[in-house]
């Protein structure tokens, strides 16, 4: 019975996940420890088990609308996975209580950064790794016309990527928020260049704690089955389904559930 | 042009790759069908956290022949494994586009994800 209950929650956050265009993470594992008292350590990798799942099967769809920018995907993923290691060290030394709370913060920080306003911009300064690696691309325009755009901060971008990778390997997370942040924000990328960009990659930085997390033991089909099958159904039923919901008016209830769900996993973590 | 054609390729991989999900994630349902258990709540044993090996775990499940937990567990494989590939596949597109560079860059990603396994037997 409580599986059951378990997949519909997880085909609800899949469901919303894709509506939101959130990784299931944010969801699935205050869920698993707030409502299932499931050790947070099981709920992080069965977490990221199923963001693996979603973004693997989503990659197709990220990639048809011309959006990804593959050579920029490739780049970045030295650093979300090298990142994704030094997660897994930490994440195996580190007490629950501070996984709660760093977990907190996460959420406060993510409801805090849904309220944000991206303005669109178009870089035309080109970082010398970027030249070198051909990274500049274009992207078609709601308009139909090839926008170009070009690549700054390399550098600083896989930084940033290495701190996003150590927290989706800590927290169970696509950090998809950071990703976009270090795209959108240093590499001056178009924000729907970084968001798809993001997507593409989400499954790679996962798999990288992932993997370790499943040969350490911590990924229990028990719990991890439900979740990941769940999702797919979910973010299915959200990609085919035209919804006929105010995605604002979701967004601004999301933002206030993220706000409340932030201060019961830092009130678990004190405790 | 040359980023068409990668783009494209990629775009097949990633079709590919979908298969693979599915694949997975019917493993995994079929797989949990047959482990469920209605009379007790199975998710109150994940309640403290009991450190076990992948290796322990499979060979409980072998002596106690719970053959569903084993392919719940070839379904999670299975979908671990695909992003491993996605990045070994993109390497060798990036050969064959002549990008060395970048084929470099995705075979050293691809390594760092062997070196990051490998990190869960050893720990």
């Amino acid at each position: 019975m409580y599986e059951f209950i378990l997949l519909f929650c997880s085909i609800a956050a899949g469901f919303l996940g894709s509506l939101l265009g959130l990784g299931g993470g944010i969801i699935i594992v205050p869920t698993l420890t707030l409502l299932f008292h499931v050790n947070i350590r099981y709920a992080i990798a069965a977490s990221l088990i199923s963001i693996v799942a979603t973004s693997s099967g989503a990659a197709a769809s990220y990639l048809k609308d011309n959006l990804t920018n593959l050579r920029v995907a490739v780049l970045l993923e030295i650093g979300t996975v090298t990142g994704a290691i030094t997660g897994f060290v930490v994440a195996r030394k580190i007490q629950s209580s501070y996984l709660f709370l760093l977990f907190g913060v996460f959420l406060f920080f993510s409801a805090l950064m849904m309220l944000r306003k991206r303005g669109e911009h178009l870089s035309s300064q080109d970082h010398p790794w970027s030249q070198k690696l051909g990274l500049a691309g274009s992207f078609p325009s709601e308009r139909g016309e090839l926008r170009h755009y070009k690549v700054e901060n390399v550098p600083l971008g896989l930084s940033a990527m290495y701190f996003a990778g150590i927290l989706s390997a800590l927290l169970g997370i696509g950090s998809g928020i950071f990703k976009v942040l270090a795209m959108d924000g240093a590499m001056k990328l178009p924000m729907k260049v970084s968001s798809a960009t993001s997507n593409f990659m989400i499954g790679v930085t996962a798999t990288a704690s992932a993997g370790a997390f499943l040969l350490r033991g911590d990924i229990r089909p028990e719990i991890a089955a439900p979740v990941s099958v769940g999702i797919i159904i979910g973010s299915w039923i959200g990609a085919h389904l035209m919804v006929k919901m105010p995605a604002s008016l979701i967004r601004k209830i999301f933002v206030a559930v993220l706000a409340i769900v932030s201060i019961q996993m830092i009130l678990k973590g004190l405790a | 042009m040359i980023q068409d054609n990668l783009h494209s390729l990629e775009l097949k991989i990633s079709k590919l790759l979908r298969w693979g999900v599915l694949m997975a994630g019917a493993l995994m349902a079929i797989g949990w069908l047959s482990f469920l258990d209605f009379s007790q709540n199975p998710l109150l044993a994940f309640h403290d956290y009991k450190n076990e090996s992948l290796q322990q775990s499979l060979q409980s499940a072998i002596d106690s022949h719970q053959w569903g937990l084993l392919i719940a567990y070839a379904g999670l494989t299975l979908l671990i494994s695909l992003p491993l590939l996605r990045v070994l596949m993109t390497a060798i597109l990036f050969i064959k586009q002549k990008e060395k560079v970048l084929a470099i860059i995705a075979f050293f990603v691809f390594a760092i994800l062997i070196l990051s396994f490998s990190l869960g037997i050893e720990l």
